[in-house]
């Protein structure tokens, strides 16, 4: 896990903010990399979450949130460039090596993580889950899809619409 | 339960024959598909772009639509030939997945095509009253465009004249003067009486813009803009502008030039799109090549090619020669899951026809790969 270091990094230009999981981990990082997320870059334009007084976010766990922190350090840098237009192939090939190895999880993480996501508005993180979890449902039955995403199943209610549904829209299963 | 606006994203990943499946899932996606903020960017995102290759030399043997995955440019898909009319003309124009096609230079017999269901239907060619002069008429370059009106059907558009435009965005559609363009309003069927000054006429006192009418002018919509595009005569370099609507203040056209590019024959391509990725444009030209056009190093890359390389629309597997058959076979199989493949001994009689969905694997006596394996 690519937890951040804390110290001795701070006496370069880069500054540093702590967050705070619900468990109670700290993480510091650079502000850069937390600014990813929406719902933090007001409080750190701020200047908020310095010093001894971190951000709590007391939705993420710390497993989710050094997660949530390895993708955001990654893309820091090509965000801060304004969507890279300069970026070089290798450089936006390695992302996508990044992403694809990033989202290749356990399905309780991806859970967690599409709940980080969209809690922290990281963009990005949305958007790669969303694929992810559209990869999953692509090829699948309604019944697999629903036991996919974790619905309960269907009261008999639910399944007699489902089954004039299937009728109605035959066609789209063939 | 997935938070809506995660669940938004995933869906509108999905093609319209796709969401129809997702339909029964559950009643929470149902309430998604009628919902208007989520069709209009279901639309939106599933921009596919849809290029027509016309092969086979002089007569047009298959008229070929691909789509591309707007953002990398890969092909996700080419929807195999409609129809074969055996004519030496076709006319195409493509609005999201509906596409219609000409194959009269009058287009006086005009196709709609559903390029997401593969249905094809014939648009009856009945004229107007007024336009029925133009049935009789010469004119070898007829305007035909296709869009969405404001009011959510599909309308197509055709008129005897120079050039044409569309903007998806409103749904309008115009024709021009000079460099005049006119616009069509397709949700009330009206023009607009106001026409727009295209760049060469406004361009700046200091710096005359000079054209001829031996000059290429094109309208064409990309990412959602109008674009006007100039090849002067026996030129080998086409301008781009991009329409950025009316100057607030005095109501002045604005066009944004955007691209000047240099290329032999550049008058007979056609800018298609610019992709969300890297900004290289994509463009196909006349004998049906694709084409990205990379503005940094002024590199022209020949798009089929791409597409071989991201195994999608892969057709030949020059690697796999010398392999051993089961292994071809399933490498095969990975890259284009759609196709049979058929094992056969090296020298074998076979049929000539072309099937898009077989790969023929010609295999030696000790069972390796013979000849390069190809779809056909």
């Amino acid at each position: 896990m690519a937890a951040p270091e804390s110290g001795d990094g701070n006496n370069g230009a880069a500054r540093m903010v702590t967050l705070i999981s619900s468990d109670n981990t700290r993480f510091e990082v650079e502000a850069a990399a937390a600014s990813l997320s929406q719902t933090l870059q007001l409080t750190i334009l701020d200047g908020g979450g310095g010093g001894g007084d971190g951000i709590p976010l007391p939705n993420v766990d710390s497993a989710t949130l050094s997660k949530v922190l390895e993708y955001c350090i990654k893309h820091a840098p090509a965000a801060a460039n304004g969507g890279a237009p300069n970026a070089t192939a290798v450089d936006r090939a390695e992302l996508e090596r990044f992403d694809n190895e990033f989202v290749n999880i356990d399905q309780s993480v991806l859970y967690s993580l599409i709940m980080a996501a969209h809690n922290l508005e990281i963009e990005g993180l949305q958007s790669l889950v969303a694929k992810k979890v559209a990869d999953m449902i692509k090829g699948k039955s309604p019944m697999e899809i629903r036991r996919t995403l974790g619905f309960p199943d269907p009261t008999p209610e639910e399944q007699a619409e489902m089954n004039a549904h299937m009728l109605e829209y035959g066609w789209a299963y063939e | 339960m997935l938070p809506a606006d995660t669940m938004h994203r995933i869906l509108e990943s999905f093609s319209v024959s796709h969401l129809c499946r997702l339909r029964t899932v559950c009643k929470w996606w149902r309430t998604f598909f009628s919902d208007p903020a989520f069709i209009e960017d279901h639309d939106t995102h599933q921009k596919p772009l849809v290029v027509v290759a016309v092969t086979g030399g002089h007569q047009i043997k298959a008229v070929k639509f691909v789509m591309l995955d707007l953002c990398t440019g890969n092909i996700v898909k080419q929807v195999p030939t409609f129809c074969s009319w055996g004519e030496d003309w076709a006319k195409v124009h493509v609005h999201h997945h509906i596409a219609a096609i000409a194959v009269d230079e009058r287009c006086l017999r005009l196709h709609l095509a559903d390029l997401e269901s593969g249905a094809v239907s014939v648009v009856p060619n009945n004229l107007q009253v007024e336009h029925l002069q133009y049935s009789r008429s010469k004119a070898s370059c007829v305007a035909l465009v296709v869009g969405r009106a404001t009011t959510g059907e599909h309308k197509a558009l055709r008129v005897p004249c120079f050039i044409s435009f569309f903007l998806p965005v409103s749904g309008r559609h115009g024709f021009h003067g000079p460099d005049g363009i006119a616009s069509f309003d397709l949700g009330i069927e009206q023009w607009s009486l106001t026409l727009i000054h295209g760049p060469l006429s406004i361009s700046n006192d200091d710096e005359t813009y000079n054209f001829t009418s031996s000059d290429t002018l094109q309208l064409s919509a990309l990412n959602g803009y109008l674009v006007f595009s100039h090849v002067p005569y026996h030129c080998d370099v086409m301008d781009l502008w991009f329409y950025e609507g009316r100057c607030p203040e005095d109501g002045r056209v604005l066009w944004c030039w955007a691209y000047s590019i240099e290329r032999e024959r550049i008058n007979r391509m056609d800018p298609l799109w610019v992709l969300d990725k890297d900004g290289r444009l994509v463009m196909w030209d006349i004998s049906g090549v694709l084409w990205m056009y990379d503005l940094r190093n002024n590199e022209f890359v020949d798009g089929s090619k791409l597409a071989e390389m991201s195994g999608n629309g892969k057709t030949s597997w020059s690697e796999l020669k010398g392999a051993p058959a089961q292994v071809a076979k399933r490498k095969i199989l990975a890259d284009r899951p759609d196709v049979q493949v058929v094992l056969l001994p090296e020298g074998s009689f076979v049929t000539m026809e072309f099937n898009p969905k077989r790969v023929r694997v010609f295999v030696d006596h000790a069972n390796l790969v013979a000849q390069v394996p190809k779809i056909g």
